[in-house]
């Protein structure tokens, strides 16, 4: 087997039983790894009904045929579990360099079971597995786990862990590897914390095999040169970080504000990428195998802080959409995301969210609109379990819905929306009701079509096409995140590129509309999962405000989501039923006779 | 100008990234570029079957050197009176000589803007003589292209819809074997409207060249649709597209496969020149004013953000 290592590993927490079974060829060709292994693991071991954070619930670490082989941009690997957050199946990946040595240890997927009977964290090199006391490292952040856990094993391991955030169960909790590279979204942390697992350190010897060394040479260099050559890869990110964006989503109206109440912030400038770059930046960092180099080592000199980011996302959510202007405190709630393993995007939105409650009476004595310090204080309560941060750490939805007004809860299926608003981005709107973890950017990046121009520019106030534009998008999007590579990468590589290197690396003939068919399987079987779980075109929706009231002011002004009529073409084109579900037929052409069966059986009846 | 979505997808379906990828001046004319950057791009150039790489020509003897080094099969086109065509007939016609010496393969000039603008305000025989200066111009560099062809840069930014009509027609005269849009440094790039006026306007004999701001494929197969919509014309000694972003448009065409919902109709005044006349002089822009006022879309311009 070239690419894949052809084995998956097991640890029953429970009984602490570590087993292992090979990956079969089924899994690889029709699944590949990453995301659509584990979905594929998910869905076949998961019964219906299972508390996310019962020790029932799996939480499976995954790798890639790509990771680890030196393809650009493949230092990544994926988390899949079921989500406390939204009940959904959900997947989170992360960079750094975590995932290649996991790789390097020569497992494909670990799947974890149970729960340890106390704090626990997982060493594993190469065949050896040990499962040891994390008596010592609990309770302590992200940065200083990572350090203890290294000192235990290898200075040179590499260590995924959660923080106390994780610890407690907080549902918007993640994942921390290299200190400051997150599996950020749904809770996954949660889930770890569940299982009573503080760490898992790896180190490995095992180079993937790579089955045609001089095609591989070949496509990787046409993949850089495309890299190299595509404005937003080869200026933007490298040059600005994520943080480019936050101008030019203002300039359109698109830039969530006042917790989506607006959609343009007077003082973006004075969080964005370019003033990052002026003020806060210390160099530029990349993951494995990438010549983006989107990663920012900024300072804080006035809180003799140090740190990564902050990236896009924290600096809508702790500053546009908080309404805050102070890079500073920004970068600083950023920081404490990252120690205390908290998902910046909910935690900043479920910030705004409260300051809405709080302005309009609906949560007295709490936060306001534009108080800097309030985001980096409620970080610390979130994370520490304390006061008020023990209310917000359920997340928005649960927040809002507790103080009477489920409205103000900028969410999708519970999962906090990220910081593009689809009033003026109009795929979006679609690409966030039809994600399958809820509110989520990378399902479907429509923002790079309808904004940045890539691959072309599309109209993005119009709906015309957009549900089949999403529908590829959302197909493309799985199969690169089962590779495993990073989603940057799609500025500049098209489906071509991807399947080219996957030929190359292991010797199977992949074509680019195989790999589009596989990202159909795994997005059509995470379907079947939440549909499964009773979700429908209910929870395929959109938070009231982006339906009804159109933004006040900006270049997307007087505009609301037309989401019913893109949703219907959606579901047509999907050939699923109008509620949203895969039919039966669906799933049988994809190959899914399982997921099929199921359908089937549960519609007959 | 619209362009309906389906004819977009009828074009789309006959092209190839091979085929475009012959159609494209790979393009560098920055003046700070460095050898090493040269360099690359005849590579580039080479790797992708790209017709030529487009160079101003102090370049064209390293390219040459370099290209011939390789055994590639890669075209050289060099830039004249480069980038404002303002410079005396003599001096375009020795930029041109000793592009050829130095191994140029294609010349793209540019015509003497102002002088054409005279042509068509004058009357009478001050009219003819400003079109005899102008087609001399454009003649005096075809002689000393010794037989490469010269491919025209109007500038259209700078004309109005007559201009363009009257230009084409000089360099027709003159011995061009193209008319080309843009230089890329002057108030606007290639747009259809353009391109069809252009093309609608030379014989079939000669080409027409996109050049000016197309950076991925759904507008370089607008510019086909507008300047190459027949199979005898999409060919590259009838259509090219000039772009420091060809890469990009050779690997963004892979996408057009994949689905065909990236061919909806754009709104008209969105790739309209009279939507972009910010830069244009004054009586030239009044002119692409007018039109757009009794343009039958007009009413897009109510909503600004279209």
């Amino acid at each position: 087997m070239h690419g894949w290592m052809g084995k998956i590993l097991r640890i029953d927490l429970n009984k602490k039983k570590i087993s292992s079974r090979p990956l079969t060829n089924e899994q690889s060709e029709l699944f590949l790894g990453g995301r659509g292994l584990g979905v594929e693991i998910l869905f076949r071991e998961l019964p219906r009904g299972v508390n996310p954070l019962s020790p029932e619930n799996k939480l499976i670490f995954a790798a890639g045929p790509l990771t680890g082989t030196g393809a650009p941009t493949s230092g990544r690997y994926s988390v899949i579990t079921r989500s406390p957050l939204t009940g959904t199946i959900f997947d989170s990946n992360s960079g750094g360099h975590f995932g290649v040595q996991f790789k390097r240890t020569g497992w494909d997927a670990l799947i974890i079971e149970g729960r340890a009977e106390k704090p626990s964290y997982l060493w594993i090199r190469d065949n050896s597995v040990d499962i040891r006391s994390a008596d010592r490292i609990w309770g302590s952040n992200t940065h200083a786990t990572e350090d203890i856990v290294r000192s235990e094993t290898e200075k040179e391991a590499k260590v995924a862990c959660i923080g106390p955030a994780g610890e407690r169960q907080v549902l918007i909790s993640s994942i921390v590897n290299d200190k400051h590279r997150a599996a950020g979204r749904g809770g996954v942390g949660a889930v770890m914390g569940s299982k009573n697992l503080k760490a898992i350190a790896v180190l490995g010897s095992h180079e993937p095999s790579i089955a045609n060394r001089e095609e591989f040479t070949a496509a990787a260099r046409i993949s850089l040169e495309a890299i190299s050559k595509n404005p937003v890869t080869k200026d933007a990110l490298p040059n600005y970080g994520t943080a480019v964006l936050v101008n030019v989503i203002n300039e359109i109206g698109a830039l969530p504000t006042m917790n989506f109440q607006r959609g343009y912030f007077e003082d973006a400038d004075a969080i964005s990428g370019e003033t990052i770059r002026e003020r806060i930046l210390e160099k530029r960092v990349a993951c494995d195998a990438c010549t983006i180099a989107c990663g920012r080592a900024t300072k804080i000199p006035a809180r003799d802080r140090h740190g990564e980011g902050p990236e896009y996302e924290t600096v809508w959510s702790f500053g546009a959409a908080c309404g805050v202007r102070d890079l500073e405190a920004v970068a600083e709630a950023h920081y404490l995301c990252n120690e205390y393993g908290l998902d910046a995007i909910s935690t900043g939105s479920t910030i705004a969210c409260a300051m809405e409650l709080s302005e309009a009476g609906h949560l007295p004595g709490g936060p306001r609109f534009g108080d800097a310090e309030a985001i980096v204080d409620l970080v610390r309560l979130i994370g520490d379990g304390a006061g008020i941060g023990n209310e917000l750490a359920e997340g928005s939805l649960r927040l809002a819905e507790r103080h009477g007004h489920p409205e103000c809860s900028m969410s999708v299926k519970g999962l906090e929306m990220p910081g593009y608003d689809p009033r003026g981005i109009q795929g979006m709107g679609l690409a966030y009701a039809t994600s399958n973890r809820g509110a989520c950017h990378l399902r479907a990046y429509m923002t790079s079509a309808e904004v940045l121009g890539n691959p072309c520019l599309i109209d993005r106030f119009k709906t015309d096409g957009k549900a089949s534009l999403t529908i590829l998008l959302q197909n493309v999007s799985a199969a690169i995140d089962s590779l495993v590579l990073c989603r940057f990468s799609q500025f500049a590589m098209n489906p071509d590129h991807y399947a080219r290197l996957l030929r190359a690396v292991t010797n199977v003939s992949f074509m680019a509309r195989d790999l589009i068919s596989i990202g159909e399987r795994i997005y059509n079987l995470e379907r079947t999962f939440n549909a499964r779980e009773g979700f429908g075109r209910g929870e395929d929706s959109l938070p009231r405000r982006l339906l009804e009231t159109p933004l006040p002011e900006g270049h997307s002004k007087n505009i609301t989501v037309a989401l019913d009529p893109m949703l219907d073409e959606y579901y047509r084109l999907r050939g699923w039923t109008s509620n949203g579900v895969p039919t039966a037929s669906t799933l049988s052409e994809l190959k899914l006779y399982d997921a099929s069966k199921h359908i089937a059986e549960k519609y007959a009846v | 100008m619209r362009i309906p979505s389906q004819s977009l997808r009828e074009v789309a379906v006959r092209l190839d990234e091979e085929q475009v990828a012959g159609l494209i001046d790979h393009t560098e004319l920055k003046p700070h570029v460095l050898k090493k950057k040269i360099r690359s791009l005849c590579d580039e150039a080479d790797i992708h079957g790209f017709a030529t790489v487009c160079l101003n020509s102090w370049w064209v003897r390293e390219a040459s050197q370099y290209l011939k080094s390789k055994s590639s099969r890669v075209g050289i086109a060099s830039v004249v009176g480069f980038p404002l065509g303002q410079m005396s007939t003599e001096s375009k016609a020795f930029e041109t000589s000793d592009a050829i010496v130095n191994g140029a393969t294609e010349i793209d000039m540019v015509i003497n803007v102002g002088t054409l603008r005279e042509m068509t305000t004058a009357s009478g025989d001050e009219s003819r003589r400003m079109r005899e200066l102008v087609r001399d111009d454009v003649g005096a560099v075809v002689k000393k292209a010794d037989g490469a062809p010269v491919k025209v840069i109007l500038e259209t930014g700078y004309l109005t819809d007559r201009e363009i009509v009257e230009a084409c027609r000089v360099c027709e005269e003159a011995g061009a074997a193209f008319v080309k849009t843009s230089t890329g440094f002057g108030p606007m790039g290639a747009y259809p409207a353009h391109l069809k006026l252009m093309r609608d306007t030379v014989d079939d004999r000669l080409g027409v060249k996109a050049a000016g701001g197309v950076t991925n494929f759904l507008e370089a197969i607008r510019c086909i649709y507008a300047a190459a919509n027949s199979p005898s014309l999409l060919r590259p000694d009838k259509f090219r597209l000039g772009t420091s972003n060809g890469i990009n448009i050779v690997n963004s065409l892979s996408w057009a496969k994949y689905d065909d919902s990236w061919f909806v109709e754009e709104v008209p005044c969105k790739i309209c020149p009279s939507n972009y006349v910010s830069k244009q002089p004054l009586e030239v822009q009044t002119v692409y004013v007018r039109k757009c006022r009794t343009c039958p879309d007009n009413a897009y311009r109510k909503f600004k953000d279209f």
